[in-house]
């Protein structure tokens, strides 16, 4: 059963721009992975209003680990609550690899966020999912990607 | 003395939805334990079983990270405000 009411699978919707954006910060950071945070409302799914990139802060391992500052994820959370928004998930880039979740991203996964990964192959060829951890103990389940015009 | 405390995601199952909560307390510690009272299962989510911080949270005193101030000891007044912030980091390997 969907947690977000849509059909049989959660779904996110993502303006195109945002989206573009995310796949743009991935390219500029290769060979590096870069990060973000997406914020925006839930009514009958998830719908982002915007995203801000975020710095990574793991500098001695950035080509295959993200950390977004706490005191970063604090005040974007702070700004968007000001808004009536929420944060609804990350975003991160794989570079050289694939769209899905490794096992470090499910060890620092966290339930009820949206983490979307964008694959970054040399540099160039960009490809991104979202994926989702229903419960504390279950693995990544895909959720799907609307992209709005 | 209440004080706001403003919950992430990922623990709002537990809030029964809340974004935030009021507890009471002098110290973060104090209001982690009174937390647990009315929202059973919170503390293990924060603290480790000897009562320190997990590495999966963090914990903002208005803008400042606990860590910098007393930790778990850090006094509150009754103006401040308390976010528990997850850790978000993973990578591609």
């Amino acid at each position: 059963m969907s947690i977000f009411g849509i059909g049989n699978k959660p779904v996110i919707s993502i303006p195109k721009s945002v989206y573009d954006d995310m796949l743009a910060h991935a390219k500029e950071a290769y060979p590096h992975e870069c990060c973000g945070v997406v914020v925006g409302g839930c009514m009958k799914g998830k719908i982002v209003f915007e995203s801000h990139r975020a710095k990574n802060i793991n500098l001695e391992r950035a080509n295959d680990r993200y950390l977004i500052d706490s005191k970063e994820l604090h005040l974007i959370d702070r700004m968007s609550r000001t808004q009536g928004m929420d944060i609804l998930g990350f975003y991160h880039s794989h570079p050289d690899h694939p769209d899905r979740p490794s096992e470090t991203d499910r060890e620092w996964g966290q339930v009820g966020y949206s983490y979307i990964i964008v694959s970054v192959k040399g540099g160039q060829e960009v490809s991104a999912r979202s994926w989702i951890i229903e419960d504390e103990k279950a693995p990544f389940t895909e959720e799907k990607i609307k992209i709005k015009e | 003395m209440s004080i706001k405390v403003r919950i992430p995601t990922p623990l709002r199952k537990i809030t029964n939805g809340a974004d935030e909560v009021a507890a009471e307390g002098g110290n973060v510690s104090e209001i982690i334990e009174d937390l647990e009272k009315n929202y059973p299962g919170l503390k293990e989510r924060i603290c480790e079983p000897d009562g320190k911080l997990r590495r999966f949270v963090n914990i903002y005193l208005n803008d400042e990270d606990i860590r910098f101030k007393k930790n778990m000891e850090t006094e509150l007044k009754d103006t401040d405000e308390l976010s528990i912030i997850p850790a978000i980091a993973g990578g591609r390997c």
